[in-house]
């Protein structure tokens, strides 16, 4: 089904209000990682804002769907998106990265919400398989969703949790593969090419598709599908690091980000030019 | 005795049996207490022991195939489920090949466990790169792991026990090879504490794992009549039972610890640090001097590589 005009707004709206968290976020803490967090926002705003089952006031809640980070460097987004969810007070936000504060640099257990320790790429997938299985054995309906990103698919143990998953045909278990083009270092293509990630993940034994990450209709319409499958699914979800920031999109250098106040005002300015957009 | 058999002296009365066959038996037991125990193996099944847990709770065992890494985070995604993974491989293959994933599992002290054969030499005629003589140092520099070390197949049945029951990560070590079963089925055996095995007042020697009856061979030889060297049970390398390994090194002087193991990142190097800073006596470690092992049997091995019942005993004559 299409998604009114209204609803879509809804998320769009408040993406944007998750980045300038972001941006406010780094520019506290003086550094962190923005292109990935930006090519991903979108779809995090969409799960969950929309899709997943999730309780703040009881994170630990035996219904909840399960929602991995495997690239923890992006957690910025994750951090806003939990923040404005409940899961904590907003005001942890302005402690990222600083010591006795609740938010690491990368997403650690014990974080309200937080499904996954990461910060070691290539890890998650296996780790969302894991929980997967537990939920299989036990017959329960929760999903598992494992965000990624492009470059970890260059760790080997990616593809083992791929191989494994396909094995017990893990029908619960979603992961959306950020296919932002960037690593730290340059191009994916030219650091160490991945080639076609939907043929491979079908080469597997994976349902793969690939989406326009910064579609709202075409990221709650694969979620809706994703519902009803009897296989492991893979979306692959085309993006743009930076996303929405003219200065950063598409470029890796932005990547991990050292903050610079010129570049906080800039892009804090183009951010509520697009959130005026709505009111 | 509190812990030893009665003829535990006599070797050839004694049953032999692999530490990993014990694991084999109490894991099924383990699992019948525990509805979340679940099974996870790389492959190798049949080396762990484990046909008897496959035949009872195949719903329960999950094959992962040749590939240590995806077993251990799988292990540490259903731990945060709920489950309680034990992870098996040899030794050099797990903690070998994935200890930055169980790194990561142990950072919030998940609870799973590590159970890995086919430490030491004991691999032997496979050669150096099957051996393991460096898993010890590998996992105890990992904030909140437990490492277990039993001594023999009974001390193994209980420890299964212990293990599922105690939360957070544990590593257990296991053999392949047959030795004697000499210490009794109903010891009791306590996760980080020693066991006296024989009283002594002039050396304590402290043995883990498959050392522990070589050593006590080798003390029996020495110390015909008894009394003069201490022998303690290291089943727990971490943590350390401090109080318990000073009492006994205040009493006698001096200390002798055997390992079979890198004497670089091993029990040694440790028990070292506790008895340097609290009590400081004359202490010598038999290990494997910094070297890897080779093909042949696992016994010509220790004898080679001098970690062997005459290695030791000649080390304690030399102390005494």
């Amino acid at each position: 089904m299409d998604y009114s005009k209204e609803e879509l707004d809804k998320l769009r709206k408040l993406s944007y209000e998750l980045k300038i968290d972001v941006i406010k976020m780094l520019d506290k803490a003086d550094s962190g990682h923005i292109g990935g967090a930006f090519s991903i926002a979108d779809i995090v705003t969409c799960l969950y804002f929309k899709v997943a089952n999730l309780d703040p006031t009881n994170p630990d809640w035996d219904e909840r769907d399960y929602i991995l980070l495997s690239n923890g460097h992006v957690c910025p987004i994750l951090y806003a998106a939990l923040a404005r969810k409940g899961f904590f007070p907003k005001e942890e936000l302005n402690n990222l990265r600083k010591i006795d504060s609740l938010l690491q640099g990368h997403p650690k257990l014990g974080i309200p919400g937080v499904e996954n320790t990461s910060g070691l790429l290539g890890q998650g997938l296996s780790q969302g398989v894991g929980m997967a299985l537990g939920l299989t054995m036990d017959s329960k309906p929760n999903k598992v969703y494992v965000i990624t990103s492009d470059g970890e698919h260059q760790e080997g143990q990616t593809w083992e949790a791929i191989m494994s998953a396909n094995k017990w045909s893990l029908n619960n278990l979603v992961v959306i593969v950020d296919r932002n083009h960037v690593q730290i270092d340059g191009n994916t293509e030219d650091i160490m090419p991945l080639g076609n990630l939907k043929e491979k993940y079908e080469s597997f034994g994976w349902i793969a598709l690939d989406i326009n990450g910064h579609d709202y209709n075409e990221i709650l319409q694969i979620f809706d599908f994703v519902k009803n499958i009897d296989q492991p699914v893979a979306i692959i979800a085309h993006t743009i690091a930076g996303e929405d920031i003219s200065f950063m999109e598409r470029l890796y250098k932005y990547h991990d980000w050292k903050d610079d106040p010129v570049e906080v005002e800039k892009a804090l300015k183009e951010l509520q030019a697009e959130l005026d957009k709505f009111n | 005795m509190e812990y030893l058999l009665e003829n535990y002296k006599n070797e050839s009365e004694l049953e032999k049996m692999a530490t990993r066959e014990a694991f084999g038996v109490a894991i099924v037991s383990v699992a019948n207490e525990n509805d979340d125990v679940v099974v996870l193996n790389a492959d190798l099944p049949g080396s762990l022991k484990l046909n008897d847990f496959m035949e009872v709770f195949p719903e329960r065992y999950l094959q992962i195939g040749v590939a240590e890494q995806n077993m251990a985070s799988i292990a540490i995604g259903l731990s945060h489920y709920g489950k309680i993974p034990f992870i098996t491989s040899f030794a050099a293959f797990s903690p070998g090949l994935n200890i930055a994933q169980i790194r990561i599992g142990s950072i919030k002290n998940q609870n799973f466990k590590v159970v890995s054969s086919h430490y030491g030499f004991h691999v032997g005629p496979d050669g150096a790169s099957a051996q393991m003589e460096s898993d010890i140092a590998m996992m105890k520099a990992i904030p909140n792991m437990v490492i277990v070390n039993p001594a023999d197949y009974n001390q193994t049945k209980t420890m299964t026990h212990l293990i599922s029951r105690a939360k957070g990560p544990i590593y257990m070590k296991l053999t392949r090879e047959k030795f004697p079963v000499f210490l009794k089925e109903d010891a009791h055996t306590e996760i980080g504490k020693v066991q006296k095995l024989l009283s002594g007042d002039k050396l304590t020697v402290i043995a883990t794992g498959s050392m522990v009856y070589e050593t006590l061979q080798a003390v029996l030889e020495v110390d015909k009549d008894g009394g003069n060297v201490e022998l303690l049970n290291l089943h727990t390398i971490k943590p350390l039972d401090k109080e318990g390994i000073l009492e006994s090194v205040r009493k006698t002087g001096k200390l002798l610890i055997v390992e079979e193991h890198n004497i670089w990142g091993g029990a040694g190097e440790s028990i070292s640090r506790i008895v340097a800073e609290n009590h400081p006596v004359f202490t010598k470690i038999v290990g494997i001097d910094d070297t890897f092992g080779e093909s042949g049997s696992h016994r010509k091995l220790w004898e080679k590589y001098k970690i062997d019942r005459v290695a030791i005993a000649s080390q304690i004559r030399e102390i005494i």
